[in-house]
């Protein structure tokens, strides 16, 4: 404890609270403008960040780092642009809040849950850090495999009005998920022969085409093109006390959800939003405002479940040295470049530098929330703008946030088309959000697969005994089994009521 | 009628998709290669992008409930696809500023927004923001 | 005021023009006079926070103070590694793009369809560090020494699964070559990349790992890992390390070694590559330099353009050879029908 307080007085000093600012401030611009994401603002401020101060350099980055989890979601609710993996759930319900008029409602939810998660997030990892990392250990390929199968069959089972056809999407998101060079066995596949296919679609780019441009596409192009938004008066653009009461325990519960799921290697903060989603809709006492007018528990949780994970993936970067997202992976390289080695020794060698980093997280939570509340009523009313102008912006927005992602031309084309795919599937009931699982889970389900199938000696039964792995799959399995009995008890029963 | 064309769609995308599997090795159980969850995932997908089909073609006759897209819809879905397969394309030729101005301002066209002064204001002034926010602020090279 | 204004706003006019002549003229001068007039890039062609990565940034560090222009470092990663090498060699040999070589570079030449083969299609700068790769288990497994490790191998044909980052990867065909020359049999489990890889030794799902110690050493430090073997010709030159034999010295000739170092597309000028080599040069003996490539677990070693260039061929000759007596490059071939 008196490591902390004095982490505290550390991090207090005006120069790491400067850093904090500036780390959060352009960590939200990084989550607000899609395609420019963390990876990138950090490996923009490497090179200034050389004169600077160790622990004044590793504040300013763990402040983007989790000051773009604010800002992602900005985008989504808005405009239904996801700028990352995390904020992809959030368009389902935000943007849906935001076409009644409640934009400022969903942002405001967002952020207090973003703080009040992340806030959480720190205090787990002040608390148990070693500890939890050992746990996240047990975790190994069979498992990894098993929660991607298990939260794709959940997903999938959870969105949409048919089971069957929401599986198809999924389906077809493993299908686009394995096109380019496999890492592990180093051959391209579904490539035929281009090079631009070898790197495979990016997730980022299908969705931003599905959601943002569809919705751009549906908007623009059909015929009752000028109808506005609703007027958004002033009072409105904050939530009302209702709002904030149905905000509370999904924010707890997707709070905890993503710490959790954040200690397993892999896009963990992804996968935590949609679980949270799910058992918000599972909870929900309002199931028809779901998918429909747009529910609030679907914004308050998976929003709070990101920004946990965000945190507790700090837990394996700091007491491991082992990076499980990519992002992380380049906060290593900053922690590397100043001479830091993140990893068991840490707390011990450099006792002030974790705990002022640590230190420095609960003042930038803080800092992130007083920074995007007053925001909110400025982004809500930017709705104001009319359609004819809106979406034309939005398109721009898009094609430019896709092109800086990669700096493909080819990453255009893929987006108009999933623009175009976007849009069909919205005018015909098909769901785009179990195809955007699909592929990004793809990889790491198929990963996982492959490492499982050695270890347990090709056998499925080894891998349903073991505890962890075992329970997921038998979850999964009897998922599936009662879809399928549902339809088959279903049809037979009306087949017997029409005789 | 959308519906019944897209389960046609990716049917045919589920056929080509288990074809070009077949190209990769499935390997055994114990030692999976390349094409372990190709195959699988094509093949399930056949079977059940069939279903899919039979069950839309069928609804069909049970309900009249249409969801085509009128001739004007269309014809402003390919304006605005052509608009920005030429963006894209433009793009590498004329720079980022130039083109992504003269974009805008033609959806602003396609939005059937009235006048030309307001637009190109409008396009102008926003492309020059996201420029300085690009390029000055963040340092991104754009074409 | 009229006058004055419209005065003013000519003279400035006339100044900005003769300032703007003036600028190009000596941007142009300065061009004849000395290469590095502008940033130079260096493509780093794996995500950030890999060694390639923390390689180029090191160098990016000081490069200003020996070559007179800063390095900005780009990473393009994907397509193991090919998307950027494959922008490496289409890039204009002007001296202002240069990139991260590496010994990962040397397998997709010999196995697919690439556009350049690296080792000859690029410009060899330098080396800047290099690391044999370890043998390296849990601290609670049954055997502590390579002895006991193979004599655990072959009682249990099967039981060891052994990580590795891609087929045919370095990390691969190590494994590999010990199992041929040692006869036993134990079972590669693919991986995407060192983190995971890692975090399964770690957590006991796989029993051991060949790789390059830069990913280990903290777990080695904190006793959580055991090194049983070391696949360079002498052992390495650290305290940490030094009671860990080489594999020659156990009878077993497996050598694989990691290396980093910078290349430019072929068609650069001589002369700005003489100076690029010269800079680069000054850049890798820099003592910061040194000390940050060390703490990342590298051991620095500088080799000139010459020398790399042959070097890169023969490691790649070398890598053939071992993917051909392993089976790996069948194994490679089989993963299409």
């Amino acid at each position: 404890m008196t490591m902390l307080f004095q982490g505290f007085a550390t991090s207090l000093e005006f120069q790491n609270l400067l850093a904090a600012l500036i780390g959060v401030t352009l960590g939200t611009v990084a989550g607000v403008l899609p395609g420019i994401g963390i990876s990138g603002t950090i490996a923009l401020l490497l090179p200034i960040s050389y004169g600077m101060n160790t622990l004044t350099a590793l504040i300013m980055f763990s402040g983007i780092y989790y000051g773009a989890m604010y800002g992602g979601s900005i985008t989504s609710i808005l405009v239904n642009v996801p700028g990352e993996g995390a904020s992809v759930v959030t368009c389902l319900e935000g943007h849906l809040m935001a076409k009644r008029g409640r934009a400022g409602a969903a942002l405001a939810v967002s952020a207090i849950g973003s703080f009040i998660a992340g806030t959480l997030g720190v205090v787990g990892i002040t608390l148990f850090a070693p500890l939890l990392a050992e746990a996240a250990l047990a975790f190994g390929p069979p498992e990894y495999f098993s929660i991607a199968l298990l939260g794709l069959v959940v997903l999938t089972n959870l969105s949409g009005k048919s089971p069957l056809q929401s599986f198809i999407m999924a389906l077809v998101g493993l299908m686009i998920g394995t096109v380019g060079i496999d890492p592990m066995t180093a051959i391209s596949r579904f490539t035929f022969g281009s090079t631009n296919l070898a790197k495979g679609l990016d997730f980022i780019i299908i969705v931003m085409g599905m959601f943002g441009l569809g919705e751009v596409i549906a908007t623009m192009c059909e015929k009752q093109t000028n109808v506005r938004v609703e007027k958004v008066k002033s009072r409105d653009l904050y939530p009302t006390m209702k709002e904030i009461k149905r905000s509370i325990s999904p924010i707890f519960r997707g709070g905890f959800i993503g710490f959790f799921m954040g200690l397993i290697p892999g896009p963990s903060a992804t996968i935590s939003t949609f679980i949270s989603y799910a058992v918000e809709k599972k909870l929900s006492k309002n199931p028809d405002e779901w998918g429909n007018v747009g529910a609030v528990e679907g914004v308050a949780g998976p929003e709070a479940a990101n920004n946990a994970a965000s945190a507790s993936q700090m837990i394996p970067l700091l007491s491991l040295g082992i990076p499980f997202t990519s992002s992380a992976a380049l906060l290593l390289s900053g922690f590397m470049i100043h001479g830091i080695q993140p990893g068991p020794m840490l707390v011990s060698t450099q006792p002030i530098i974790f705990w002022g980093l640590i230190a420095s997280m609960y003042i930038g939570n803080l800092m992130c929330l007083v920074l995007n509340l007053p925001m909110v009523g400025v982004f809500a009313s930017l709705l104001r703008v009319p359609m004819n102008y809106l979406m034309p912006i939005v398109a721009v927005i898009t094609l430019s946030g896709a092109y800086v992602l990669n700096f493909s031309l080819f990453d255009l084309y893929i987006l108009m088309a999933f623009g175009l795919l976007g849009y069909l599937m919205q005018k015909s009931g098909f769901e785009p959000a179990p195809l955007a699982i699909g592929a990004f889970l793809g990889p790491q389900l198929e990963q996982g697969l492959m490492q499982a199938m050695v270890i347990c000696d090709g056998s499925l039964w080894n891998m349903m005994t073991r505890p962890l792995a075992g329970v997921m799959l038998w979850l999964t399995v009897i998922l599936i089994v009662g879809v399928i009995l549902k339809k088959v008890v279903s049809l037979i029963w009306r087949k017997q009521g029409g005789d | 009628m959308v519906e019944k064309w897209l389960s046609g769609g990716f049917l045919l995308v589920s056929l080509c998709y288990a074809y070009f599997a077949t190209d990769l090795n499935f390997g055994i159980l114990a030692k999976p290669k390349a094409g372990f969850m190709p195959n699988i995932v094509g093949t399930l997908a056949v079977i059940l992008c069939s279903i899919n089909l039979f069950v839309t073609l069928k609804k069909k006759s049970e309900s009249g409930k249409e969801d085509g897209i009128d001739s004007s819809t269309a014809f402003n879905i390919l304006l605005f696809l052509a608009g920005t397969a030429i963006y894209i394309f433009a793009l590498d030729k004329t720079g980022y500023f130039i083109a992504t101005t003269l974009y805008l301002f033609y959806l602003l066209k396609v939005t059937k927004t009235s006048g030309y002064l307001k637009p190109a204001i409008v396009s102008l002034s926003v492309v020059s923001a996201f420029y300085v926010c690009f390029e000055v602020l963040l340092g991104v090279v754009l074409p | 005021m009229k006058f004055d204004s419209r005065f003013f706003s000519l003279s400035f006019a006339f100044v900005s023009l003769l300032f703007i002549a003036g600028s190009g003229i000596t941007a142009a001068t300065a061009a004849e006079a000395k290469y590095p007039i502008k940033p130079i890039t260096v493509i780093v062609p794996y995500a950030p926070g890999g060694s390639s990565d923390l390689v180029a940034r090191a160098l990016a560090k000081v490069s200003a103070k020996h070559i007179g222009q800063p390095m900005i470092v780009v990473n393009k990663p994907g397509a193991a590694a090919q998307i950027g090498l494959n922008e490496l060699g289409d890039s204009k040999p002007d001296g202002y793009t240069i990139g991260i070589a590496n010994s990962g570079m040397l397998l997709q030449p010999l196995v697919g369809k690439t556009k350049y083969n690296y080792a000859t299609d690029l410009e060899a700068i330098a080396m800047i560090g290099q690391i044999p790769f370890v043998l390296a288990v849990r601290t609670d497994a049954p055997y502590t020494t390579l002895e006991e490790f193979i004599s655990f191998a072959k009682a249990n044909p099967g039981k060891i699964k052994y990580g590795h980052t891609g087929v045919g990867n370095m990390a691969h065909t190590a494994p590999e070559q010990l199992s041929l020359l040692a006869g036993l049999k134990i079972e590669p489990v693919p991986y995407d990349g060192g983190a995971p890889l890692i975090a399964s030794l770690l957590g006991g799902h796989i029993q051991a790992v060949m790789n390059n110690p830069v990913d280990l050493q903290a777990h080695f430090k904190a006793g959580k890992i055991r090194v049983l073997a070391v696949a360079g010709e002498t052992r390495i030159d650290d305290p940490m390390y030094k009671d860990v034999p080489t594999f020659k010295e156990k009878g077993f000739n497996v050598i694989t070694i990691l290396w980093q170092g910078l290349a430019a597309p072929k068609g650069i000028p001589e002369d700005v590559l003489m100076q690029l080599r010269e800079g680069v040069e000054k850049i890798a003996k820099d003592p910061e330099t040194v000390q940050a490539v060390k703490a990342m677990g590298l051991v620095p070693k500088y080799m000139n353009g010459k020398d790399l260039a042959a070097y890169w061929v023969s490691e790649q000759k070398s890598i053939n050879k071992t993917l051909e007596d392993t089976g790996i490059m069948k194994v490679l071939k089989e993963q299409k029908n």
